[in-house]
Formats: structure tokens, C-alpha cells, sequence
């Protein structure tokens, strides 16, 4: 019931997206029909209305364990605490698509009353107001509200079946991080939509340089929303996944750090055309700034690259050459997806191509000394970086397209091409700042570069110093990050002195460089010993005393699961601290496979990152995998062979005994015997007559497709040759990552950089717009001669 | 020439340049099964690779579901079972006119135990 409504409440939300769509249309060709407005945003506001409510019917259906609902069962159970019964919300494909919904919806109550005050609400809201209805369309026709018995109609369920538990989350994603991550990272794609509404809208009232003004600060939300989140997935992956890292030029992560590239290229770009609008040319003031059609392309383009994004990771077109492992294929989302993309290209640059005769700056060319220049170089670096990730991350469905199979690129391609790239966003970024808009005083530059320049290459040789860093495209990278560092931090102090709100960027670019230094750290510099570690046993790895002082099952309360922290010591000195490393198997994947997450030993200045690799006990009898009518030699003397004939499952039922029939072969005869193991895995040795052996049925390795193929591990011992004693043993790599703290404070400082841009830009507009009067459509650059572009 | 000229040439350079380059990191080694074994067994995961050889058309062509079974004979003529389940759709009697004729085909997949698991084929 409260399902169909749910169901409902998605199909009202569609066509009341609609209907406001199209009122708001109807209302730019009659701006004076007041009741056409009434209804348009009557209609937002039902359609945010009913997404609210059709997201609290799923929280609720989630809460309350309503695993008749197939999207309920298939991500959530009865034993999930509360934070991640509210992940299971946005875990599948539906309810992140829900997520995403309704955020959009959220920031579009914040985008109408702003469109409204700036006169751009019917030409916003009409596209906005499409965005929504195609996500909402999805959600109508791949619904989280559809029952189990319409979602598996193919197994003949019962009427009335509900199952009595779901199958949970993938326990990979029960970590804390999943409440924080996949929010933030919607957000920021939700945010996206914003300056592709007012480009559009720009284009549409042919006032291509007010709508810069009037999106900056959401393209500034939207960067530092989306970027901040896809860090995030970095900090989680590091903290939870194993595999010793943060990034990993993986799809998944690559398909969010496209738009992300871009629309923070936008956003420079958008404070070119900004600082270059009040040129004077003969005398005459002109309004239209430079770049004026890159920022419509790269806000279209941006917005594509979100779209883009959703279609690599939702569609399920890169399942095989991908990490992550919640993506789930579907020929429906594949083809929706692509026409929704076609959509938004088409709107998009049909408006710029009907519209590019106008398109042109009414501005004098950019001097080569001007920071507007540079920052157009820095610009297209960022484009040509996004360019090589899209790149790299479309190979996999390019390459089909030529009869070449699926394949990933290896990530050295994406570090070979950024190596290069960085250095120079980070020079053009240094310079750019030292230099002054529309032509600058080259005796003052001169003076800047003569304190940034030797203070940089002092940096960077201690740096390289105390490192031991020789190579030199991490020496070169250290220069730059340093030239930047020091470039930002020289202008950063200027403008905080006089007011702080000024000092946006430069803050966001002292974030972005201590990023980079982090970034040159942990790449290039951390070191990984694989270690094996036996229990109560001590090995010195990087200057510790480690011992394995064994297991400690956790989560003893989940039944579904078998879950082990293993107790790392480290001593150095008089000092102790101790790591735990877990190793588990869940039903989630019918314990085929461990899962496994690193133990840190969080430092300032580097971490001990432990990952586990395997449980293998060392010592004890010796085993021997044998198919049927294989035969090998007893490892113990070699004077005896052994031969698995075939399994005996004669006890199965009546015992609980698996048996493998064995024939021992000695130098002077051949003889069966049969050795068992409970089927919990338990067995004996058991002594083979006239001989000094004993044999024991260690493990049954089930061949599930093909049973006869089915193999035995067998364990022998010999009375004249003791084993030594089995002890327990795990192995591990244990990594040093220098200065990883670099990483995660570089983007919480380009996060605090960014927030005070948007103030900044926000008071701006406002006093601008105040003084420019309500019905003024007159360029909005701010006045003043200040230098910042924060 | 003017600024605009030297953005379009650069932009026209770059693309294809990028793509040159990004062709020389996406390479899907062609073994023979043992090899794939090989790499599977050294690498602990399972790689992407390429196997050529010919389908035994005595044993068939099974067709279950959206997946589609034969065995392949490699360069080295070991045969192993090939369990092919990728998103393209497969013509199976060009392919059934391929076992007959003993035409090679490549499979590109991952080792999977004893199997290998397809996720392309190519006639020849």
C-alpha cells in the first residue's frame, strides 16, 4: 500500500515537473500572464512535495524492514544499525538515482526565489524543471517501490511471500564513511545543474554577460561541493578498502573527477569574462567579457559530464573493468541515460549554435601579461586534463566500438600525461596570481618573482633534502607546488590584511598546492614491506618491533558474518601501539571470497598503513590438493606416494562425514584406506597400517559446476619425520605514507577557499544587483580596481 | 597567425595525440590457456587476456540463458571450456559455422578456475 503510494507520488512528481516545465515555457513567451507563473511554480512545488514525501515512504519502508519491497530486501536487513539503514536509502541503483532526485529538487526550492530575485526564474526554471522530470522519469519506470514478487516474477514466488530478512548491505559499504560520501557527492552533482540552467538562460535572454555573475557563486558551490566529495571517496577508500591508496584512476572515481575538472576551469574562465567586461574600446563602454562562448560551451559540457558520469557508473557498462563493486548493469538505464545526455547536448549547444553570432566578446584582446590570459591557459590545462581522464575512462566501451575487446587503461597512463599537467597548472596558477588584470606592472612582477622564485627553490632543495626525493619530475612538481605555495600565500596575506572574504582563491589554491605536496609524498615516496608475521613471534619491519599476537573475532552479534581483527603490536623505543587489520566472510557473497580492511597507526607526519593480504598458517603437516586419480608423493619421505581415488559420502547423512577414499602406495605394496572430516571442517589424522603415516581429510574443495572435477586436501604425517607445531600466521604489506595529513588538509583548505569565495561573490552580487536597480539589465561586474580573483 | 588559430591547431593536435598515447597502456596480452593460467595463478587476480584457438564442434555449442558455453582448442591444442557471458549478443549460428569450419576465434576474458570466462569473442 504505502508503496503504491510512493509509486504514485513519483508519477505526480513527473507530471507535475512537467506541467511546470511547460507553463514556465509558455510563461517566457508571455512574461505578463501572471497566472501561467502561478501554475509553473505551483506545480515545482507539488513536484517537490511529492518526491519529500514518495523519500520519506522509502526511508520508512527501509526503517520498518519491508522486504516485500524488492529494492528494501535487496539492500538492507534486520541486523543493520540505523546509520546504515538510512545508507541502504541511496545503496542500489533506484534509490541513488532517488537521492540524486531529490537533492536536485531541494536545491531547486533555492534556485526558483534566486532565479526570481535576478529575473531569470521562467528561462531557469523551464530547463531545471526538464532535468528533474528525466530523472523522475527513471524513477517511475525503475522504481524502489516495486514489490519482490513483481522484481522476481521469473522465480514464482507466492502470493504474500515476504522474506524474513534481506540481503543487507555489501558489508565493504558498512562504514560511517557511506553516510557522509555518496550525500556530499549527490549534492555536488545536483549543484551542477544550477550554471547549466543560467547558461541557458543566458542564451535565451541574449544576456551573456549578466548570467556569469548570477551562476558564479553556484559554480562555486557546485565545485567545492562535488570536489569535496569525491576527496571524500579518497579518505574512505583509504581508510576502509585495502588497497593501500587513495586514488586510483579508477572509472568510478574518474567519471566524478571529470565535470569536477571542468567546472572548476568554468569557474575561471567565468571570472575572465567577469574582469574583462568594463574594457574600454574608442571611448565607448562595452559589457560583453572575454571567453564569453567557452563559459556557455563548458557549462553545457560540465552538466554533460555529470550526465556522462552516471551513464559509466549506472549503466553498467564498465562492471567488468571496475572496482567498485555496486554498479549493476541495465539495459534500461543504458538507453535512458544516453537519450538523456542526447537531450541535454542537444538543448545545450543548440542554444549556443542558434545563438553564436551574438556570442562574442565586445572586449579588447587579452594582453600576455594579464592575469585573464594566463588564467585561460591555466584553464585549458584543467580541459585538457578533463580531456585525458574522459579519455582514459572511455576506453573501455571505445575499444569495442573498433572489434578490440573491453579493456582498462593502465593507470601509468593517466600519471605519465598528469605529471606534466599538474607542473603547469601549478606554474600558470603561481604566476597568474602575481600578475595583475587587464596588463600588469612588470617591475612590480619582477620584484614578486625575485622573492617567490629563490624562496621556492630553497624550499624545494631542503624539501628534497630531508626527503631523499632524486627524481626529477617529483623535484620539478616540488617546485612548482612551492612556487604556487609561496605565489598564493604572498597575494593571500595582502588581501587578507585587507579583508578577508578577498582571500578566497587564494586560499583555495594554497589547499590545491599543499594537495599536490601530499600528493608527490604518498605517490612517490612511501615504502611497502610484505611481511609474513607468525604468532607470538616478533619481526622488525621500518624500525618496529612487530608481533601477531593473534585474532579477535568482532560483530559477534551478526550472524551473517565471521569477522576477525587480527592484533598487530608495534614497539619502538618504550612505545606500544597496536594495529588491528580485519579480515572477514559474510553470506553477502556466500563467504567465497574474504573481505579485508587495513589497520593505521595514524602519525603526524606518516602513517603505518597495515593491509592484509592472507591467512596461512605455518608449520604443522604438510598437504597434498588431489583431483580424483591423482597421485603425489608423500612431501614427509618421499618413499611413499598417495593417490585419491574418490570421495565416500556413505556417512554424509547418517554421521555428518565426508570420507576420501586413499590408496597409499609403499615401495612393496599399494592399499586403500579412507579418511574423514566432519562436515564443519573438523578431522583427524588417522594411522595407515603398516606404515609410520598418518593421514587426515583436511578439506573438501567443491567444484560447484562440475562435481567430478571436486578435489581433496589431504594432510599427512609421519611418525619418523614430526612436523613442527601449526602456528597461526597472517601476511601483510605494511606501508609507510609520508605526509598523507597533506592530502586531507590540502582539500580542507580549498574547501574553507572556496566557501569564502562564495560569500564573497554572493555579497557582491547582491550590492551590485541593489545598485543596478530591479529593472536594470546592466553589466554586473563588480567595481573597484582590487586584484583578487577569489 | 592569431591566438584562435593557435587554440584550434593545439586542440587539433591534442586529440588525436591523446588517443595515440592512450592506445600504448591498453594492451590485452594474447596467450595460449597455460599462459593465461600462468598469469592468473602469478597476479592472484584474473586478468584480462586474449586466447585464439578453434571451437571442438564435436562437443557443441551450449546456449543457457544469456550465457553461451563451447570448448576451445588453443595453439598448444589444449582445450578448456569457454563460458561466454558478455553484453554483446551472439550470432550463434555464424558461430556454430565457425566451429564447423574450424575457423579461429578469439576469446578475451579472465581464467576462472578451471574455465575461462569470456567476456568478447571475435571471429576471425
Amino acid at each position: 500500500m504505502l508503496g503504491d503510494i510512493g509509486a504514485f507520488l513519483l508519477a505526480l512528481g513527473l507530471s507535475s515537473a512537467l506541467l511546470s516545465g511547460v507553463a514556465y515555457v509558455v510563461h517566457i513567451r508571455r512574461p505578463d500572464a501572471q497566472p501561467v507563473l502561478n501554475v509553473a511554480r505551483s506545480g515545482f512545488y507539488l513536484m517537490v512535495f511529492s518526491i519529500m514525501i514518495a523519500s520519506a515512504i522509502l526511508m520508512y519502508l527501509i526503517l520498518t524492514h519491508q522486504f516485500q519491497y524488492h529494492y528494501v530486501w535487496a539492500h538492507s536487513s534486520t541486523n543493520l544499525g540505523r546509520p546504515f539503514l538510512f545508507a541502504a536509502f541511496y545503496a542500489g541503483q533506484e534509490g541513488s538515482f532517488m537521492l540524486w532526485t531529490l537533492l536536485t529538487a531541494l536545491i531547486g526550492v533555492f534556485v526558483i526565489g534566486y532565479a526570481e530575485r535576478y529575473r531569470y526564474e521562467s528561462e531557469t526554471m523551464s530547463v531545471f524543471m526538464l532535468v528533474i522530470a528525466l530523472l523522475l522519469l527513471i524513477l517511475v519506470f525503475d522504481s524502489p517501490f516495486e514489490t519482490i514478487y513483481a522484481a522476481l516474477a521469473d522465480q514464482m514466488l507466492p502470493a504474500g511471500f515476504i522474506p524474513e530478512d534481506g540481503r543487507g548491505l555489501n558489508p565493504q559499504l558498512e562504514n560511517l564513511w557511506i553516510t557522509i560520501h555518496p550525500p556530499m557527492l549527490f549534492t555536488g552533482f545536483a549543484a551542477m545543474t544550477v550554471p547549466f540552467v543560467f547558461a541557458i538562460a543566458g542564451l535565451l535572454k541574449k544576456e551573456y554577460q549578466r548570467w556569469i555573475s548570477i551562476a558564479l557563486p553556484w559554480t562555486l558551490f557546485a565545485s567545492m561541493v562535488l570536489g569535496f566529495g569525491i576527496m571524500l571517496g579518497g579518505w574512505w577508500a583509504y581508510e576502509t578498502l585495502g588497497w593501500g591508496g587513495y586514488w586510483a584512476w579508477d572509472p568510478v572515481e574518474n567519471s566524478s573527477l571529470i565535470p569536477w575538472l571542468i567546472c572548476v576551469a568554468l569557474l575561471h574562465t567565468m571570472l575572465v569574462q567577469l574582469r574583462t567586461s568594463r574594457q574600454v574600446e574608442g571611448g565607448e563602454q562595452v559589457r560583453t567579457g572575454g571567453l564569453v562562448r567557452t563559459n556557455v560551451i563548458l557549462a553545457v559540457l560540465a552538466f554533460a559530464g555529470i550526465l556522462y558520469s552516471t551513464f559509466l557508473t549506472r549503466s553498467g557498462v564498465l562492471d567488468d573493468t571496475s572496482v567498485h563493486s555496486f554498479v549493476a548493469p541495465g539495459d534500461f538505464i543504458y538507453s535512458v541515460l544516453q537519450i538523456i545526455m542526447g537531450i541535454f547536448l542537444v538543448i545545450g549547444f543548440g542554444a549556443i549554435i542558434w545563438r553564436w553570432k551574438d556570442l562574442k566578446a565586445k572586449t579588447l584582446a587579452m594582453k600576455s601579461d594579464s592575469r585573464e590570459n594566463w588564467l585561460g591557459v591555466g584553464s585549458a590545462l584543467l580541459l585538457a586534463s578533463a580531456f585525458i581522464v574522459t579519455v582514459g575512462t572511455s576506453w573501455p566501451i571505445l575499444m569495442p566500438q573498433f572489434g578490440q575487446p573491453k579493456a582498462k587503461l593502465d593507470i601509468s597512463f593517466y600519471d605519465s600525461t598528469h605529471i606534466w599537467l599538474v607542473l603547469g597548472i601549478l606554474l600558470i596558477n603561481g604566476l597568474s596570481v602575481l600578475l595583475q588584470w587587464k596588463g600588469s606592472d612588470l617591475a612590480r612582477v619582477k620584484k614578486n618573482l625575485g622573492v617567490v622564485v629563490p624562496l621556492s627553490i630553497t624550499a624545494t632543495a631542503i624539501a628534497a633534502f630531508l626527503g631523499g626525493v632524486d627524481d626529477l619530475f617529483f623535484i620539478l612538481l616540488l617546485f612548482g607546488a612551492f612556487f604556487a605555495l609561496l605565489s598564493n600565500a604572498l597575494q593571500g596575506y595582502k588581501f587578507l590584511r585587507k579583508n578577508w572574504r578577498m582571500a578566497g582563491a587564494y586560499v583555495a589554491h594554497l589547499g590545491l598546492t599543499i594537495l599536490v605536496l601530499g600528493v608527490i609524498a604518498t605517490s612517490g615516496y612511501s615504502t611497502t614491506e610484505h611481511v609474513q608475521l607468525v604468532e607470538g613471534e616478533s619481526t622488525d619491519v621500518f624500525g618496529y618491533s612487530v608481533e601477531y599476537k593473534g585474532p579477535v573475532q568482532i560483530e559477534l552479534e551478526k550472524k551473517d558474518r565471521e569477522k576477525y581483527q587480527h592484533i598487530l603490536e608495534f614497539r619502538k623505543g618504550g612505545d606500544l601501539e597496536v594495529v588491528r587489520p580485519v579480515i572477514f566472510w559474510t553470506d553477502f557473497n556466500n563467504r567465497e571470497q574474504s573481505f579485508l580492511e587495513p589497520g593505521i597507526l595514524y602519525r603526524a607526519t606518516s602513517d603505518v598503513y597495515v593491509t592484509p593480504k592472507a591467512l596461512a598458517p605455518v608449520g604443522g603437516n604438510p598437504t597434498v590438493v588431489l583431483a580424483k586419480g591423482e597421485q603425489a608423493v608423500v612431501p614427509l619421505d618421499s618413499n611413499y606416494s598417495v593417490r585419491f581415488e574418490k570421495f565416500d559420502m556413505s556417512r554424509a547423512a547418517s554421521d555428518s562425514l565426508q570420507g576420501a577414499v586413499v590408496e597409499v602406495i609403499t615401495p612393496d605394496s599399494a592399499f586403500y584406506t579412507t579418511v574423514f572430516r566432519r562436515l564443519d571442517g573438523r578431522y583427524r589424522m588417522e594411522s595407515v597400517g603398516g606404515t609410520d603415516l598418518q593421514l587426515g581429510f583436511a578439506e573438501l574443495q567443491a567444484d560447484k559446476t562440475d562435481l567430478a572435477k571436486s578435489k581433496a586436501r589431504i594432510a599427512i604425517a609421519s611418525s619418523s619425520h614430526p612436523s613442527p607445531p601449526e602456528k597461526r600466521a597472517i601476511t601483510v604489506d605494511i606501508s609507510i605514507k609520508p605526509f598523507i595529513l597533506l592530502v586531507w588538509g590540502g582539500v580542507m583548505i580549498m574547501v574553507v577557499g572556496f566557501f569564502l569565495s562564495i560569500l564573497r561573490r554572493r555579497r557582491e552580487l547582491v550590492a551590485l544587483f541593489r545598485r543596478e536597480g530591479a529593472d536594470s539589465v546592466a553589466d554586473v561586474t563588480p567595481e573597484g580596481g582590487d586584484q583578487s580573483d577569489g | 597567425m592569431s591566438r584562435r588559430t593557435y587554440y584550434m591547431a593545439s586542440i587539433i593536435l591534442f586529440v588525436p595525440l591523446i588517443v595515440w598515447y592512450a592506445g600504448k597502456f591498453s594492451t590485452v596480452p594474447v596467450l595460449r590457456f597455460v599462459e593465461a593460467h600462468a598469469v592468473a595463478d602469478s597476479t592472484g587476480d584474473s586478468k584480462k587476456v586474449i586466447v585464439p584457438g578453434t571451437i571442438v564442434e564435436e562437443k557443441g555449442i551450449e546456449e543457457g540463458g544469456s550465457e553461451i558455453s563451447f570448448y576451445l582448442t588453443d595453439a598448444d591444442q589444449n582445450v578448456e571450456r569457454v563460458d561466454y557471458d558478455g553484453s554483446e549478443k551472439i550470432n550463434i549460428p555464424a558461430l556454430k559455422k565457425a566451429a564447423e569450419a574450424g575457423q579461429q576465434i578469439r576469446v578475451a576474458g579472465h581464467i576462472c578456475g578451471e574455465r575461462f570466462h569470456a567476456k568478447n569473442l571475435f571471429l576471425e
